[in-house]
């Protein structure tokens, strides 16, 4: 956005503050920084916790994974059950 | 207790080479003993930029490969005692560099007593990049006011916090620091490049410093002496207070802003300009 004072005076909008509000929105898109095995631990803590009040399982019977390319993160939580089934769930 | 920085930025001609060379000899010239190992196999430049380039005999390769001990491959740097720089390769292809050959390495040079040993990363994301900073107990992200280098930058913070040993194993993370390089307070002032604060907003990484733009980095290249050197020049002061902050002292942000007389003092300076 041009301010008034821009305006009055024909100048050009400033590019810097246009280069910070692309990057911001890049940078909050591309999500760089979540994929993290801390994350991904508190994620498998929290679906053993919610599983186990229905069925008995333990830590190895779950796996997390987040997968991540240009046009979207996929989070795939895998819960193998006592009888062999397994459960799926995803985002 | 040694401890290993890695100087890393995703982007290439950034100043990771200018900025690890200037890094490593300020803390040696600080009294630390500093060696400072040269990354980028098949591009080696850290020996030039030192000006050790005639001195190399052995490289990391011939030392992970078991055909030169480390004390053959390290070269006494001339302009500051105590450092020590580890070239890289010129020749073989980038996958020599493996992890266990690189943790054996760095392990040996803890060893030998030293205290700091500093990562000069490659370029992009590739194997090279990843094993300088995988050993990491410190980060210094060198980044430029410019939109590539500020979204690589935030690329490699994301690796670093999945991929270095410290966060695969839970423990404590990387310390992760901000070096801004060829940053210019006028272009700044006239709203054409990103404002350190604006960069510190969008990465969200605390600051160790704020390079300026000079010619004078050009010039310690070309002679192969890095700027702190001579202590007169601004790069020089700049990369000073940046190891000052590194070694834990409050040191306020120097060459961030253009003098600026603001549009009254310039009134009243041409004023009694006339008036005399």
């Amino acid at each position: 956005m041009m301010s008034l004072l821009d305006r009055i005076l024909g100048r050009q909008p400033r590019t810097a503050s246009l280069a910070k509000e692309r990057l911001q929105v890049i940078i909050a898109r591309e999500g760089a920084r979540t994929n993290n095995p801390e994350l991904l631990h508190q994620i498998k803590q929290a679906v053993l916790e919610a599983v186990s009040r229905f069925v008995p399982v333990t830590p190895e019977d779950i796996a997390v994974d987040l997968d991540s390319d240009r046009e979207m993160e996929v989070l795939s939580v895998s819960v193998s059950l006592p009888d062999g089934r397994t459960l799926k769930t995803g985002r | 207790m040694s401890e290993v920085i890695v100087v890393t930025s995703g982007k290439g001609g950034v100043g990771k080479t200018t900025s690890s060379a200037n890094l490593s000899a300020g803390l040696a010239l600080r009294g630390k003993k500093v060696a400072v190992i040269d990354f980028d196999v098949g591009l080696r430049n850290l020996d030039l930029v030192m000006g050790c380039e005639r001195r190399v005999v052995y490289d990391f390769v011939n030392v992970i490969n078991g055909e030169a001990s480390l004390n053959q491959a390290l070269i006494r740097d001339k302009h500051a005692q105590n450092l020590y720089i580890l070239p890289a390769s010129q020749t073989r292809d980038k996958e020599a560099l493996t992890e266990a050959g690189v943790e054996k390495v760095i392990k040996d040079l803890k060893t030998m007593g030293f205290d700091y040993i500093v990562c000069d990363s490659p370029a992009g994301i590739e194997n090279g990049a990843i094993m300088a900073l995988t050993f990491a107990d410190h980060a210094i992200v060198v980044v430029n006011p410019e939109v590539s280098s500020v979204r690589d930058s935030d690329r490699i913070i994301g690796i670093l916090q999945s991929r270095s040993r410290r966060a695969r194993e839970g423990r404590e993370p990387v310390q992760e620091r901000l070096l801004i390089t060829r940053y210019s307070p006028k272009r700044v002032r006239n709203g054409e490049m990103l404002s350190y604060l604006d960069i510190l907003e969008i990465l969200k990484v605390p600051l160790l410093g704020v390079i300026p733009e000079s010619q004078r980095v050009l010039e310690s290249s070309n002679a192969g002496v890095p700027a702190v050197h001579d202590a007169t020049s601004e790069v020089a002061q700049a990369y000073a207070d940046s190891i000052d902050r590194f070694l834990g002292k409050q040191v306020p942000l120097r060459f961030v802003a253009e003098e600026d007389r603001g549009f009254l003092r310039r009134l009243l300076d041409s004023v009694s300009r006339k008036a005399a």
